[in-house]
């Protein structure tokens, strides 16, 4: 009986008891912590001096690796000073080349051939014809190129001549747009003139006035094929 | 010798006289043929020939890209005619010879 009325008596003091304010709970876990902290600290053993100066010493030995590097270094071999003064002096010595020119033989002068030494073969053939007179070739400025006329000293003035009437011609033609001039046939009393262009430059052909200009101008044309190769 | 004659000839574009200085005489000429450009650009070619030739009656014949151009002095002036390339040259050449 009376264990029941203790608890009963027990159990009037609990409800007595006001609950615990959350602000006291905190205190109380921080305090408990502190409590654990303090015990652990006291458990973990402080740290032995002996073993730290091991550790000190055994970084300051630097003596032992010093040795350690002057062993190696007297194994290994070091370079010959001799050999290496032998290899800067062969290299220093100027290579002598002994190379005999060759002594270039004296030659003649020889006149250079003329490009338009192609040309003679058809001229000739023109030139063959006897009632052709002489054939000769200018440029448009009325400058000589080649002549094939034998016996006539004034060529470079027919030159002049022909390309003067060239261009004249050429000029009225354009006023007529009537295209640019080929050729031309100039009838003289004496002499018959035929010149046809060949690119950039004239092909006379001076014949007696009973020549057929058909066969002229058939011969003149391979003429003229040949200075278009040469001169353009 | 007429200048109808001349014209008759198969492509034969145009012919016609011209005094010295360029100034049309007589032309016939095909439609699209100045007569009066050609007149001057013939006694052009054939002062310039005579000039530098010494001739005393200058005659040729032009062969331009398009045309054949027959220039010829004669004693009424000077007689030009204008073909095309392809036209029987021979023929006009001969035509126009027999003129003086």
């Amino acid at each position: 009986m009376k264990e029941v009325e203790v608890e009963k008596k027990v159990e009037e003091v609990k409800e007595k008891v006001p609950e615990p304010v959350p602000a006291a709970e905190e205190k109380v876990k921080e305090v408990e912590v502190e409590k654990k902290v303090e015990e652990v600290k006291e458990k973990v053993p402080e740290p032995v001096p002996a073993a730290e100066e091991k550790v000190i010493e055994e970084v300051k030995k630097p003596v032992e690796v010093e040795k350690e590097v002057e062993e190696v270094k007297e194994k290994v071999p070091e370079p010959v000073p001799a050999a290496e003064e032998k290899v800067i002096e062969e290299v220093k010595k100027p290579v002598k080349v002994e190379k005999k020119i060759e002594e270039v033989k004296e030659k003649v002068a020889e006149p250079t051939t003329i490009p338009l030494a192609s040309l003679d073969k058809p001229v000739k053939r023109l030139l063959r014809n006897k009632t052709v007179k002489g054939v000769f070739i200018c440029s448009k400025d009325g400058l000589l190129i080649q002549n094939y006329f034998e016996g006539r000293t004034d060529i470079e003035e027919i030159c002049a001549m022909i390309a003067a009437i060239y261009t004249e011609a050429e000029e009225s033609f354009k006023f007529l747009k009537e295209g640019s001039v080929e050729k031309f046939i100039i009838e003289k009393e004496d002499e018959t003139i035929s010149v046809i262009t060949a690119g950039e430059s004239l092909l006379t052909v001076v014949t007696q006035p009973e020549t057929k200009p058909g066969l002229v101008f058939v011969y003149s044309r391979k003429i003229i094929n040949e200075i278009r190769e040469i001169l353009g | 010798m007429k200048l109808s004659d001349l014209t008759k000839i198969p492509k034969i574009l145009g012919a016609g006289l011209a005094s010295n200085d360029g100034f049309v005489i007589d032309s016939q000429f095909t439609v699209g043929y100045d007569a009066e450009k050609s007149a001057a650009m013939a006694a052009q070619v054939v002062n310039r020939i005579k000039r530098s030739l010494g001739v005393e009656k200058a005659s040729a014949i032009i062969y331009t890209q398009n045309n054949v151009f027959f220039i010829k002095e004669t004693e009424d002036g000077i007689f030009f005619t204008i073909c095309q390339k392809n036209a029987n040259l021979g023929l006009i050449k001969v035509k126009i010879d027999k003129i003086k």
